[in-house]
């Protein structure tokens, strides 16, 4: 453990905290951040709120376990994303779009999709806030 | 609302939607998109509703290219339905079925109808491709048998007209074919097979000599790509799109046009079934990445075999024995008593896999009805009542089911969307 590098990051609220290297490289974001200049022990600051930064190493931390079995992944996404609710999941999706994981932005995005399938147009606008501004004339043509 | 929330759940809720995540991506279009781009078609059409943003989005050109090309790749292309034509009755009109539970209809054709009352001539669907249907024109007089075609969307009702093909003095247009190819816009080709040769009051007498020409939305006409040779019982009229390439086939021979190396190659067929008569071939067809050919001892032959090409070493396998006397058994409308003898009224629509290898049914019309008959527990289900009185001579056609799809592709704005 003591060859790890370790990496500093300050989220957007200010709060700093370490994380093993190989674990953050996960975010293309933040792994072409440090290619491009050395840190020299100042925090990478990252434009994710602490509470969303919490789950997503959260989830890193689990897919990265030695020797953890398929199915104990499916079940710990699946408990994962139940706990979430709707603003957290797509505070989320927000992040990890900007972190650039593509594992984990395909899982959260496939969460917002089975939340919207199947739904009637009105409950899309509840679900994500929407106020209907659609007249049948403005949508003609 | 959400009836699982309590009031002040719900109430808590709304209040962290205003301030983050929610807000971010419905207003962020790219991550919007992101996401809608992984929706069925059929949902995307229903959700155009919700707002002029997500409107906007979705009825976007590019919008629609890429969903397209997404579905395309992700290799679960699901089908809501085929169309076909009766071919057991005199019936010229093109009906539907649908396959899954979400859909109750398919969208009707009324472009079909349009185009045949605007130009007089008959009007026919040939083939379908990721959702797009081929049609042709088929204007034949004293003096000249001309071929047209477009390209149509059944689930926005669009279309987009083609150029004509000719432009030597004699020849005849045999078919067109739809591709897809997803790795480069405009993701989709016609291929036009025309048979160059001399007609005399409407008639063809062929040369042998067969020209295959493509058009690319975008272009202003039509390209050739190459000519070839092969008997005259291979029919062009109804190719089928399997593994890249274009595949039509005759009694002897079948011809491969792979439509990225736009080269020509012929193979024989598999051994004719042992008898006197002549056509042999029942159905040629393609479903979920399998390509499938029936052939027949008789015309009337209650068991046969399905063949499948496999896509590596192109020889053709059983795949399916079928005997229909459960089924003739229990639909006896099916048996006809001719002076030629006991005819069995059937035409094979589709061969259809389904996901789990025990779900493959054959779906067929009979007398009055459509039925799917499951090729691995040879049960049988009722799927459709049909209009139609059957004919008298039945008349067989080996590609009469034209697969349906709900596609955003943008077919009006064709012309523009080649980069």
């Amino acid at each position: 453990m003591s060859s790890e590098k370790l990496l500093t990051l300050k989220t957007r609220d200010g709060e700093e905290f370490v994380l093993e290297e190989a674990m953050a490289f996960r975010s293309l974001t933040i792994k072409n951040a440090t290619s491009n200049y050395t840190i020299n022990n100042t925090p990478l600051p990252i434009n994710v709120e602490i509470n969303t930064m919490i789950k997503v190493i959260e989830y890193w931390k689990k897919h990265s376990e030695r020797g953890i079995s398929e199915d104990e992944l499916m079940n710990f996404d699946k408990k994962f994303f139940k706990l979430l609710h709707n603003s957290e999941l797509f505070d989320l999706v927000v992040a990890v779009d900007y972190l650039a994981d593509k594992g984990l932005s395909n899982a959260a995005c496939e969460q917002v999709l089975d939340k919207i399938t199947g739904k009637t147009p009105q409950e899309i606008r509840d679900i994500f806030n929407i106020n209907n501004d659609c007249t049948p004339t403005s949508l003609g043509g | 609302m959400n009836p699982r929330l309590t009031m002040e759940e719900s109430h808590m809720h709304k209040r962290l939607a205003v301030t983050s995540g929610v807000n971010v991506i419905a207003g962020n279009i790219d991550l919007l998109s992101e996401i809608l781009l992984r929706l069925p078609a059929r949902s995307l059409i229903r959700f155009s509703l919700t707002c002029k943003l997500w409107f906007y989005i979705i009825t976007g050109t590019q919008f629609r290219l890429s969903h397209c090309r997404t579905l395309a790749l992700s290799n679960a292309l699901p089908y809501s339905g085929v169309y076909f034509y009766n071919s057991l009755t005199n019936l010229q009109n093109i009906d539907s079925v649908p396959l899954t539970g979400n859909v109750t209809n398919l969208p009707p054709l009324p472009l079909l109808d349009q185009m045949a009352a605007k130009t007089g001539y008959p009007v026919k669907v040939t083939q379908s491709c990721n959702g797009l249907l081929m049609c042709v024109i088929s204007s034949r007089t004293e003096v000249s048998d001309l071929k047209l075609g477009f390209v149509c969307n059944p689930a926005k009702n669009e279309y987009h007209p083609l150029p004509g093909p000719y432009d030597k003095n004699y020849e005849v247009v045999c078919g067109y074919n739809l591709i897809f190819d997803p790795s480069e816009p405009p993701y989709y080709k016609v291929f036009c097979i025309k048979r160059l040769g001399t007609t005399f009051r409407g008639f063809s007498f062929g040369s042998t000599d067969l020209e295959v020409s493509v058009y690319v939305p975008g272009s202003e006409s039509w390209r050739s790509c190459c000519h070839f040779y092969v008997d005259y019982t291979t029919r062009f009229d109804c190719g089928v799109f399997w593994n890249g390439a274009i595949h039509w086939i005759g009694e002897y021979f079948s011809v491969h046009f792979d439509a990225k190396s736009e080269e020509v190659v012929i193979k024989n067929m598999p051994p004719r079934p042992q008898g006197d008569f002549t056509e042999k071939i029942r159905y040629f067809g393609e479903w979920g990445g399998h390509l499938h050919l029936i052939q027949v001892q008789t015309r009337y032959a209650k068991r046969f075999n399905v063949l499948e090409l496999d896509k590596d070493t192109w020889k053709w396998s059983v795949k399916y024995h079928v005997h229909l006397a459960r089924l003739i058994s229990a639909f006896p409308e099916m048996i006809k008593q001719t002076p030629y003898g006991i005819h069995y009224a059937f035409s094979i629509l589709s061969v259809i896999r389904g996901e789990n290898e025990e779900d493959s049914v054959l779906l067929l019309t009979i007398p009055g009805k459509v039925v799917a008959y499951n090729l691995v527990r040879k049960t049988t289900k009722v799927v459709r009542e049909l209009p139609g009185e059957v004919a008298n001579t039945l008349h067989f056609n080996h590609v009469s089911a034209y697969k349906y799809t709900e596609s955003l592709f943008p077919v009006r704005e064709w012309s523009n969307t080649k980069k």
